[in-house]
């Protein structure tokens, strides 16, 4: 047991201090594992989650055609033009779309797009840009808190798990939706003036510099290629179980989404494929399958049944406090901790837990946790991968945003909207609503 | 006719007041025995539990409206209350002598002779009760559910 938990926390250890790609560190820890015996590599493979990668590779692809569409920028572009850049609306929209598209793909591509357009405006309109590009980041996590698809915890919660699209819209996706308009109205009351003030400057010459931002046309057939596989995509992710009872086939999350990025794939010209290939992001893919092996490590060696029994004790057995504790605990902690292989790890210690008589129902813990680790993201600029490409991203083209504003600007509405998630946790759970 | 609109608008009343006290009876007597877990009922077994009570409805706002004297507002705002009746949450609740559904019905583990389980659905057999009770389980709860139903109903 104790060469697994220290191989986890060596990998941890890298993963964080981010000097190593964290894709070769996971991959190498699932490797020693193998190679100190822990597991062999027949249970190395059975405890990656196939379907949690083929989800994610599915869903990569089709997000990178229309990336490579340049619809996302199309998208904002025409939402800022209809309110003629001005900057109360614009901040409103930027914020609602950053948690609009976060549902529905990784928030890193929704962040490395928006931040560099925020910038871009903010510049021209002379807003500062830091609490906006904070204010969508918070607002793409607690987002993507609403789908199956929105974050990775949600990925690695509902593949390993067995929830669905539906199941998650149906019971974080109301949740997420608080959560994103309070923070809305925190970043708006908080930036107001400065905003009236950028209003009453705003020029016409202003305008018209801005109109000649990202003026390329949209990729017309990438667009409706990228469009309709994501449709389709989404369409199964919903109705995945059903249609899998009605035709007797196993088509599950993974299926879902790589049937209709095969068929865009197939869609797409030579040249325009391999583009799209190139961009997908397989290195999250990697750090999936070694970040499983290393937990199949710590399952292997039941440390997870004996902290879901610590955790039932602590609890005393009370549902309330034991949602509380998986909503703040792992919320707090994922505020400095990578959410993806504290979520994993999570999974774990919650199927032991539902095991336990007496403890809520699977899905109560579920979405409790999903909350707590997909809003706590947005306390640090390290919370989650989202954090990090804005902080990144401003640090090299605006300046360094420091640990002190993003903390001050963060942390008050997180733990709002943490409060508020807690009260809608407990009252979905009173009344049989999970 | 307006005696035959009183009885109607009455005989909907009690139907939607009969489906109001399923989804949430106003007295919760403690199901028997020690819980040992709630499960949430998916749509299809509020909808089968109200099932009798919401076509009744149906008839009586379809002859409600076809004889005149219910207005298509009206029907909508009836069949309206009943779907959201329908889509409260509700929850089973499996204890140690046997099953609540929906915080109403208590099925005692003696009461079934066997059990079979499919996708989202657990039929346990049942000698009354048409023969069996179908209850609708998400998928990624199965596994606890059937620990319980292979204990209880086994070992009887």
């Amino acid at each position: 047991m104790i060469f697994a938990i220290v191989i986890f926390v060596l990998a941890y250890i890298a993963i964080a201090s981010e000097k190593f790609p964290r894709h070769w560190v996971a991959l190498l820890g699932g490797s020693l594992l193998i190679m100190f015996g822990v597991l062999t590599p027949s249970e190395a493979m059975a405890f990656i989650s196939w379907e949690t990668l083929g989800l994610v590779a599915g869903m990569f692809t089709l997000v990178s055609i229309l990336v490579n569409a340049g619809f996302f920028t199309w998208l904002a572009m025409t939402s800022l033009r209809k309110v003629n850049y001005h900057p109360v609306p614009l901040f409103i929209i930027l914020i609602l779309l950053a948690a609009f598209l976060a549902a529905f793909m990784d928030s890193i591509t929704v962040m490395l797009f928006l931040a560099a357009l925020t910038l871009q405006l903010c510049t021209l309109l002379k807003i500062d840009p830091v609490p906006l590009v904070i204010a969508e980041v918070c607002a793409a996590n607690t987002g993507g808190a609403a789908t199956l698809v929105g974050d990775p915890p949600n990925v690695i919660l509902g593949t390993t798990l067995g929830f669905s699209f539906a199941d998650f819209a149906t019971n974080t996706g109301p949740i997420a939706i608080v959560g994103a308009l309070i923070l809305m109205v925190y970043a708006f009351i908080k930036n107001r003036k400065s905003l009236k003030e950028a209003h009453i400057a705003l020029t016409p010459e202003m305008i018209e510099k801005i109109d000649e931002l990202h003026n390329e046309p949209l990729h017309v057939h990438l667009t409706r290629v990228g469009l309709t596989g994501f449709l389709m995509a989404v369409f199964l992710l919903i109705f995945h179980i059903p249609l899998s009872h009605l035709t007797g086939l196993p088509i599950n999350a993974a299926v879902s989404a790589l049937i209709p990025a095969g068929v865009a794939l197939i869609a797409l010209r030579d040249d325009q494929r391999k583009k799209v290939l190139v961009s997908v992001d397989g290195e999250s893919i990697l750090f999936f399958a070694g970040l499983f092996m290393m937990i199949g490590g710590l399952e292997k060696v039941h440390l997870f049944e004996s902290l879901a029994e610590s955790l039932a004790l602590a609890t005393a057995s009370n549902p309330n406090t034991l949602i509380m504790a998986l909503h703040w605990g792992p919320g707090l902690a994922s505020g400095i901790l990578d959410n993806v292989p504290l979520a994993l790890a999570m999974t774990f210690v919650l199927k032991d837990l539902a095991a336990i008589p007496g403890t809520p129902a699977l899905s109560m813990l579920v979405w409790s946790l999903a909350m707590g680790v997909d809003v706590g993201g947005n306390l640090t600029p390290i919370g989650a991968s989202a954090n990090v490409v804005a902080y990144s991203y401003m640090e090299h083209n605006h300046g360094s945003i420091g640990w002190k504003r993003w903390l001050v600007i963060a942390v008050p509405p997180t733990l709002i909207v943490m409060i508020v998630a807690s009260i809608i946790l407990l009252y979905k759970y009173q009344i049989g609503w999970y | 006719m307006y005696a035959l609109s009183l009885i109607g608008y009455v005989m909907i009343g009690l139907l939607l007041m009969s489906m109001m006290a399923r989804a949430r009876p106003r007295v919760k007597d403690p199901a028997p025995g020690k819980a040992l877990k709630n499960i949430p009922m998916g749509l299809p077994s509020r909808f089968q539990l109200q099932r009798s009570s919401f076509l009744a409805l149906l008839t009586g706002i379809a002859f409600g409206l076809l004889a005149g004297w219910m207005t298509w507002s009206t029907a909508g705002i009836v069949a309206a209350i009943a779907l959201v009746t329908i889509l409260f949450p509700m929850r089973y609740t499996f204890t140690t002598k046997g099953i609540s559904v929906g915080d109403g019905a208590f099925y005692p583990w003696n009461g079934f002779s066997g059990f079979s389980a499919k996708g989202s659905s657990l039929k346990l057999d049942h000698p009354s009760l048409f023969g069996r009770l179908t209850l609708f389980v998400k998928p990624a709860e199965m596994g606890n559910v059937l620990e319980y139903v292979e204990r209880y109903v086994r070992t009887r």
